[in-house]
């Protein structure tokens, strides 16, 4: 894949998964129970402790038409970043999520929040680099998840997956996980695939002719993880960081 | 070329630079600004990538309103067919279910009054929304795989 073409395409991607998650921010600002729960009232000293600007400014930003605004904003942008493909847009961009984030008191949807900060910095970086640079988070990103989970007993012995599918606020799923519990075979043998898929992610550099069936298992991946957790964030923003990653892979002799 | 040094002009900028600088200072303390607060509102610039890594403790969010029984506060939701691009239920529910795990943390980290954190109030207007007109007491409750205890008990709101 050549570097302009990895770029304009992580930039189409990540236009569109920030799209999507303005759209949702919108909606989400216009719902009766989003304000009052994330009032301005509730937010204000914390918001006000811990940014350095005057409580007027704090105020009129995270009020609830200036997340209205804000969303709008983003809505824009990621649609002219799609069309234009110019850095003006992506910086808009990250000020946007940045201030989304603050609303939300730091993160919003977890991981997906500091992927969209990775992937908005590599194309704001742009050329080899910020392929490269975004490259890199996305394959550590799989490699460390997996890492983690190896270190962890409750993976090695299969009983992690069906703990955290019971967790999950889809009632069908929490029944999946019960089946699972009950299980515990089945358990170990996906436990040892998730890790052993995580952990592969590194050695993509170094085998290339698997990388077309590594990413179809990666969008398998995360659309199960979103299934079963409803985090549908996390597929849009981790495949707009695979262009790079086909980009940085064909650089490697 | 010589350059004329003037030495009135120098020092009037010097001294309009520090009485600058001690307001910007003094602004910066009228607003009560803490870096610590800083750092945790801007946290997801520094990503972190430990997903589903270890079994920790499940946090509930149980509620009795007034002459009645505990129940467990429901976040639950259905599949829905555009769920993958747009999601706004889902995501509002994973940021409440957030929310009593944030206060859950902040109860046993904390050594404030748990009453004037952020993250209370927005558990009390959560409540307050669902039941409108209600007094209601809460409590946060850690579940484990094998036991339950509770965290934090609430006053009664109204």
């Amino acid at each position: 894949m050549s570097l302009e073409f990895s770029l304009k395409l992580t930039s189409l991607l990540l236009g569109l998964a920030m799209l999507f998650q303005g759209i949702e921010n919108f909606l989400m600002g216009r719902s009766p129970e989003f304000r009052t729960i994330w009032n301005s009232e509730n937010l204000q000293e914390e918001l006000i402790a811990g940014l350095p600007l005057p409580k007027s400014i704090i105020l009129k930003l995270f009020s609830h038409r200036g997340f209205l605004i804000l969303a709008l904003i983003q809505i824009l942008c990621a649609v002219a970043g799609m069309v234009f493909f110019h850095w003006v847009f992506f910086a808009i961009l990250l000020v946007c999520h940045l201030f989304t984030c603050i609303r939300f008191r730091g993160i919003f949807n977890g991981g997906s929040d500091m992927m969209t900060f990775v992937v908005l910095t590599g194309v704001l970086i742009g050329g080899k680099m910020g392929m490269i640079y975004l490259a890199i988070h996305g394959l550590l990103s799989y490699f460390k998840a997996g890492f983690s989970k190896l270190r962890d007993k409750s993976w090695r012995q299969g009983r992690a997956l069906a703990v955290f599918l019971g967790r999950s606020l889809y009632p069908d799923i929490r029944e999946y996980a019960r089946l699972l519990a009950q299980n515990p075979r089945i358990g170990l043998f996906l436990a040892i695939v998730v890790i052993a898929f995580e952990l592969l992610a590194v050695a993509l550099p170094f085998g290339r002719q698997y990388l077309n069936a590594y990413f179809i298992v990666v969008v398998i991946f995360h659309l199960v993880v979103y299934w079963c957790f409803g985090l549908n964030r996390f597929f849009w923003i981790w495949i707009s960081a695979w262009p790079s990653i086909y980009y940085t892979v064909s650089l490697v002799p | 070329m010589t350059f004329i040094i003037d030495d009135k002009h120098t020092a009037q900028r010097v001294k309009n630079l520090k009485c600058f600088s001690r307001f910007q200072w003094s602004m910066i303390n009228k607003m009560k600004f803490r870096p610590k607060t800083f750092l945790y509102l801007v946290r997801a610039l520094f990503p972190q990538w430990n997903f589903f890594d270890r079994i920790a403790y499940d946090f509930e969010l149980d509620y009795q309103l007034e002459h009645a029984s505990w129940q467990t506060f429901c976040l639950d939701q259905k599949h829905e067919a555009i769920g993958l691009f747009i999601s706004p239920k889902m995501n509002l529910a994973l940021a409440c279910s957030q929310l009593i795990e944030q206060l859950a943390y902040e109860v046993q980290d904390s050594t404030t009054v748990i009453h004037e954190h952020a993250v209370y109030k927005m558990i009390c207007s959560m409540l307050k929304f669902h039941f409108p007109g209600n007094k209601i007491q809460f409590k946060i409750v850690a579940v484990d795989e094998s036991e339950r205890s509770d965290l934090f008990l609430s006053g009664w709101i109204s």
